[in-house]
């Protein structure tokens, strides 16, 4: 669909390149407002809740920018109060563990900055439960950037309970496998190379991510349907994730209709890749604001959620074919570079030995061994050589 | 009628005796009348006393057995000028006038018991019921400082029925030479403060009190002629004028003439196409709405876009008729040209305050845009040639005097400047539109005339090799006239518009794809226009009208494409009014122009609609159920009553105030979440979830003409409220969303302001200056965080501008040589700036600046125009004329609009501009 809005800049910018012009000019930073940002979801899990805050930053600088120095609390209505303690610099988590009851009184954020400007969230409450009862992984196609795609869907299927909405997070950790397994590795002795046997996996890692973006579901149209089939993550099969084992643990949180209508305007908005932005801009409100000063922008969502999760393992054989692995995620060429070459790759630990090489020159260059892009013989380019305590193979 | 007639100022005849019943028997068939009056002369011992050329030399046929003399001269004259007066033995006719046999009442002062009897004593012949009889006396009227004599002409026959204050004149006026009719002529009588205009056949119908009028006629391009009239009875008067260029290079918009101050409507303007021909040119082409938004109160977001905004409106509240069908896209390119082609349109009203209750469906304003009537006498053509365009009109006499058929083409050639630029990325782009119209039009009698318009007009983009982009309008016309009496007419009219566009791209990947929009409507409407007397003039009628939308789908090109199918239903809507008003002349003083329109919308299916939790946001989240409509099953109606009323009040003759109030509903909603209007906007129609957008309007204006309309000035002010007026939450997408309303936020709207308005009609230096204080917010408050915008209030349109000052001025250096200027400045329009960014669950998201609380920089821009016109030799082939033009000289870098990219991990502002740069152009124009 995005395309559209593309076709139309290529449009735009031909008359702007035929009569007019494009230029750059200077907005006034001078009088930009900075924002507090809040990021607060507290669970029924029983254990330290953890809340962010940070502070919106230039455009163009790098992020993040953690708000230090805050006085956090949420406060019960019914009295209970928790404290938060700023652990790292902006990730605030309760000195205690608790909590949030399902149906009990309404909880409420209250923010006290180091500049003694106080902010706090609507109060809300907990009245909705959360439950996966059972993950599939589903053969499936899905469009990528317009294209459709084949590959494998994972999908949730919520039990029936109260809340139609749902925000998703996931961590996947997979198997990854180098393309060369290698049992001799390059030494350098004196400013000599040299080769050794291997005394660290570099074969077999375990690469482990963090979901990015905001995944909901909601449960429409019928009243207290369950959420069935959701596809939380979508693998291409051209995705080098999936070429041997993976695993993904999937936390269901439940969400409020505000903080569902929330996540889903922030994710429509962010969405918009067209340079001339299509969409019509704007700050997102939400359940945050300021004590002091009502025409205060604050950024972000205080949330109270259920939270359940589950894990799912497969293997690519039990899907396809092992002939139809994904490629490997790296150009790997091998090489014979000349000795002086070869010894500045090897100091900078660029390339990895394949073998000696024998005879004169060939297609791959003239040098005295064949060599490869490290990523091609070393995983922990790419993750840990340990095996996670969950895994199971 | 050539020569001076015989001045009768009055007659006085104390006496009058006409005592026999003698009777006549006369039966022929194709006598003429001199034959007959000769024939009663033989058959009795009177005499008739006349001039030859008075009598009509057609044949006529008469059966008369037996009657009375009187019968018969008052059948035989019946449809003649002529009245008669029977003295003894001699019968005297008169053209025009009666022969009055009494002193009016109150001739000398007052009227005593001993005149009276003997006025009524006569014998019953010639007695006249004094009563109602006005007759009419005229003193040579002054004809101080002219060469020429100026004529007399009497018109009409006459009476002594019920005497009106005011008599009609109408006709044609045509040129002398080509009998082409002429359009937007004023027909004044200054004295009187009466004016009529032509309409785009020439004719004219003007309202004169009985008696002697000095008439004087003011067009450019044609010779001002004065003549003397006196009004008998309603009457015709056929007008041919020469083509003179003495106005070489006077400015437009005067034809009103003295209407801004007399009439009842407030906020119209008349926009003539022949007179905006000096106004300076963008790349050659003449533009007649462009010309629109040098007035105040209309405006355009900015260079390159399409829309037109209103006395604070949005560009979806105008409603663009041309021939009576609706334009959905009145632009070409992006808004640089404009979709009306100028050689074949006559005129352009604008209502922008008091709209006329025969219009309605668009909350703003109505362009109410006529094709001009083809030349009924001779082959001619208009043609131009400029940088980007050329265009060319033909009109064609189809039957003499009687019907003709007008048709236009414009195309540009900017595939080939494309083509034959330096800029490589550029060659393979294609960019290019044409329109044609054509127009047909039949007088079958006096009562019926035809007309009928077709038009079509396209644009096509191919700006990578991969993608094609175009739009295209059509809509078609017939407009049926007849008239009942001289007092009543009827218009009925048929009309069907169109307006789709498509964009299909494809390339080596797998997701080529065909996508496209398409809006249907078909209108039926009945206009009676009915002159119940001088004082009520009533205009009523019904319309229906049908929407079909399809409101968009994508499909897969070639097997190969894995885009994958979609269509959103169709929708369907019936929107019908009934209406009434009248202009009511409540004293001399005070018009009053009171209408009301009843218009009712319904939904219709086939169509499946959501229906919501109430009370709550609507959102795939709160969807209750689904229910499906059958085929024209009514999903849901809309409607109301709508006030029209403005009034006029004189305060001195050349010095009136005139107040309105309107209110109007809006069943077809925009679809754009972009800052401007673009082609690739939709039109959504009313539903179920939609709800028809209102707005109500108050006006105030003060009008004051100097000088004999040499000046006129003007300054009104307006307030406008709006309610569910058609945004969208931060972030909607619109197209291909089958569930719109989840998107959709409906908010009040608050716009006022005032604009003045100076101008100067005649002479040497002529032109206009118009400043107007205007705002336009809009407030999106809710119960619910979601539907927010800036925290609930009244926040800036994106086409507020408060301040906005446009002059075009016209300088004639000789009658051939004219210089014109235009300036216009503006107040930078709200935008929308990124001002940061943040991180939040692990992603980078930009934080965004209240909605609008910026501004781009203030936009000014001067163009320059130079005009010659060909020489003035009669035999001459063709009759030329030279434009040359440079626009946006002063090479302001107009910002059109402000964008951010990301470059390097940097977020970079940016902001674009159309033309940047002086823009000269040069154009060429000759008619045959």
């Amino acid at each position: 669909m995005r395309s559209y809005a593309i076709k139309y800049i290529v449009v735009f910018s031909l008359l702007i390149s035929v009569f007019g012009c494009v230029e750059p000019f200077d907005i006034e930073t001078e009088n930009l407002e900075s924002a507090l940002v809040i990021e607060a979801t507290i669970t029924n899990e029983y254990k330290k809740q953890e809340i962010k805050l940070s502070r919106t930053y230039a455009l163009g600088d790098e992020g993040p920018n953690p708000e230090s120095g805050a006085q956090v609390k949420v406060v019960n209505l019914s009295g209970d109060l928790y404290q938060f303690q700023e652990e790292e610099p902006g990730v605030y988590r309760s000195s205690q563990e608790f909590s949030v009851e399902n149906n009990s009184s309404s909880y409420q954020l209250e923010v006290i900055t180091s500049d003694g400007k106080t902010y706090a969230s609507e109060p809300v409450k907990l009245d909705a439960s959360s439950e996966i009862m059972e993950m599939d992984i589903v053969k499936s196609t899905q469009p990528i950037n317009g294209v459709e795609k084949e590959g494998l869907a994972l999908t949730v299927n919520s039990g029936e309970n109260d809340s139609k909405f749902y925000r998703y997070t996931y961590q996947e950790t997979y198997e990854f496998r180098s393309l060369y397994r290698i049992p001799f590795k390059f030494i350098l002795e004196n400013g000599v190379i040299d080769t050794a046997p291997k005394t660290e996996e570099e074969y077999l890692c375990y690469v482990t991510r963090d979901s990015e973006s905001i995944i909901i579901s909601s449960s429409s149209n019928i009243v207290n349907e369950a959420v069935s089939d959701f596809p939380v993550r979508f693998l291409s099969k051209e995705n080098p994730a999936i070429s041997y084992r993976y695993s993904l643990l999937v936390k269901q949180y439940s969400l409020s209709r505000e903080a569902y209508t929330f996540y889903e305007v922030l994710n429509e908005l962010s969405g918009s890749e067209s340079l001339f932005s299509q969409n019509q801009p704007g700050f997102v409100n939400g359940n945050v604001f300021s004590v002091d000063n009502p025409n205060e922008k604050v950024l972000g969502y205080f949330s109270v959620s259920a939270v359940d999760s589950h894990r799912v393992f497969f293997n690519f054989t039990d899907f396809y074919d092992r002939t139809e692995r994904p490629p490997y995620p790296y150009n790997c060429t091998i090489t014979r570079p000349e000795y002086p070459v070869l010894l500045n790759a090897v100091e900078n630990d660029a390339v990895s030995l394949i073998s000696q090489a024998n005879g004169g020159a060939d297609s791959e260059g003239m040098g005295p061994y064949r060599v490869v892009p490290k990523p091609c013989v070393d995983c922990r380019v790419f993750g840990v050589n340990v095996k996670p305590d969950f895994w199971e193979d | 009628m050539k020569q001076q007639l015989l001045f009768l100022s009055f007659m006085i005849i104390p006496f009058v005796s006409f005592s026999q019943e003698e009777t006549f028997s006369i039966n022929a068939e194709g006598i003429t009348l001199k034959e007959i009056l000769l024939e009663i002369e033989s058959q009795s011992n009177y005499t008739f006393f006349f001039v030859d050329s008075w009598l009509d030399a057609d044949p006529i046929s008469v059966n008369f057995q037996n009657k009375p003399l009187n019968t018969i001269l008052t059948e035989v004259f019946k449809d003649t000028y002529l009245n008669y007066y029977v003295y003894k033995n001699q019968i005297i006719l008169t053209p025009n006038n009666l022969v009055y046999d009494a002193l009016p009442e109150g001739f000398f002062g007052s009227v005593n018991d001993t005149i009276g009897n003997s006025l009524t004593s006569g014998d019953k012949a010639g007695k006249r019921n004094m009563e109602n009889i006005s007759p009419i006396f005229y003193k040579g009227i002054q004809n101080r400082n002219l060469n020429k004599p100026i004529k007399t002409l009497s018109i009409g026959k006459e009476t002594t029925a019920k005497s009106n204050k005011k008599y009609s004149l109408s006709g044609v006026v045509t040129d002398k030479v080509s009998g082409k009719p002429i359009s937007n002529l004023a027909i004044l009588v200054k004295s009187k403060n009466i004016g009529a205009i032509t309409d785009s056949l020439g004719y004219y119908e003007i309202k004169l009190p009985q008696g002697a009028n000095l008439l004087e006629t003011q067009s450019l391009g044609s010779e001002n002629l004065r003549t003397r009239v006196v009004m008998y009875n309603n009457g015709k008067l056929d007008i041919s004028l020469n083509e003179t260029y003495e106005e070489l290079g006077e400015v437009f918009l005067e034809t009103t003439n003295n209407n801004n101050v007399s009439d009842a409507i407030v906020g119209s303007e008349t926009i003539n196409v022949e007179q905006i021909k000096n106004i300076p040119l963008v790349l050659g082409e003449r533009d007649i709405l462009k010309v629109a938004t040098t007035l105040p109160g209309i405006t355009k977001a900015g260079e390159g876009a399409a829309g037109y905004n209103v006395r604070g409106g949005r560009a979806d509240q105008n409603l663009i008729l041309l021939d009576d069908a609706v334009l959905y896209n009145p632009s070409h390119f992006f808004g640089i040209f404009s979709a009306i082609n100028p050689f074949t349109s006559g005129d352009v009203n604008i209502y922008k305050g008091s709209i006329p209750a025969k219009y309605g469906g668009r909350l703003s304003s109505v362009f109410d845009i006529h094709t001009k009537n083809a030349n009924t006498q001779k082959f001619s053509g208009e043609a131009a040639i400029g940088p980007v365009t050329s265009n060319l009109s033909l009109e064609v006499p189809v039957v003499k005097n009687k019907s003709g058929l007008i048709i236009g083409g414009r195309a540009t050639y900017s595939n080939w400047i494309l083509k034959n630029l330096d800029e490589e990325s550029l060659n393979n782009s294609e960019a290019s539109f044409y329109d044609i119209i054509g127009k047909y039009h039949h007088s079958f009698y006096d009562k019926n005339k035809i007309q009928a318009t077709g038009y079509f007009s396209k644009d096509k983009f191919s700006l990578t090799s991969d993608s094609l982009f175009s739009y295209q309008n059509r809509l078609m016309s017939i407009n049926y006239e007849h008239k009942f009496t001289e007092a009543h007419k009827a218009n009925i009219i048929f009309s069907n518009s169109d307006y789709k566009f498509d964009i299909s791209y494809e390339n080596d990947i797998r997701d080529n794809f065909q996508s496209g929009y398409n809006i249907n409507e078909s209108e039926l409407k009945m206009i009676l226009d009915y002159e119940l007397n001088e004082n009520h003039n009533f205009i009523y009628g019904l319309s229906s009208k049908l929407y079909v939308v399809d409101p968009g789908e994508i499909k897969p090109i070639g097997g190969e494409s894995e885009i994958t199918k979609l269509k959103i239903p169709r929708e369907r809507g019936l929107e019908s009014s009934v209406f009434i008003s009248d202009e009511f002349k409540i004293s001399e003083k005070l018009l009053l122009n009171a209408g009301v329109r009843y218009s009712i919308y319904a939904a219709l299916g086939e169509r499946s609609q959501r229906i919501y939790e109430t009370g709550l946001p609507k959102s795939t989240a709160t969807v209750l159920d689904t229910l499906n409509y059958k085929n024209n099953e009514v999903i849901e109606t809309y409607g109301g009553a709508e006030a029209r009323l403005s009034a006029r009040y004189f305060l001195k003759p050349n010095l009136s105030v005139k107040a309105s109030y309107n209110n109007t509903y809006q069943y077809i909603h925009t679809l754009t979440n972009n800052t401007t209007i673009s082609p690739t906007d939709i039109y959504k129609l009313s539903d179920l979830n939609i709800a028809p957008q209102k707005a109500n309007q108050y006006s105030l204006g003060l009008y004051k003409n100097i000088d004999n309309n040499l000046y006129e000035l003007s300054a009104e002010a307006y307030y406008k409220r709006s309610k569910d007026l058609l945004d969208f939450k931060t972030g909607a997408k619109l197209f291909l969303n089958e569930n719109v309303e989840t998107e959709a936020l409906q908010g009040v709207g608050k716009s006022y302001g005032i604009e003045f308005l100076v101008k100067k009609t005649r002479g040497k230096l002529n032109g206009w200056l118009g400043y107007t204080y205007s705002r336009s917010l809009i407030k999106l408050d809710s119960e619910f965080n979601e539907q927010i915008v800036n925290a609930g209030r009244y926040f800036p349109s994106n086409f507020d501008k408060p301040h906005d000052v446009s002059l075009v001025a016209n300088y004639k250096i000789t009658k051939r040589f004219s210089f014109s200027a235009n300036f216009a400045y503006q107040t930078g329009r709200p935008v929308t700036y990124p001002i940061g960014q943040y991180d939040f669950n692990g992603a980078e998201y930009v934080f965004y600046s209240d909605r609008n609380k910026y501004r781009i920089p203030d936009y000014y821009r001067l163009d320059l125009s130079f005009n010659i016109e060909g020489n003035h030799k009669i035999d001459k082939l063709a009759h030329s004329f030279w434009n040359i033009s440079i626009y946006n000289v002063l090479g302001r870098n107009n910002p059109y609009s402000v964008f951010f990219v990301t470059k390097d991990g940097k977020v970079e502002a940016l902001q674009s501009s159309i033309f940047s740069v002086p823009i000269p152009t040069i154009t060429y124009n000759f008619k045959f």
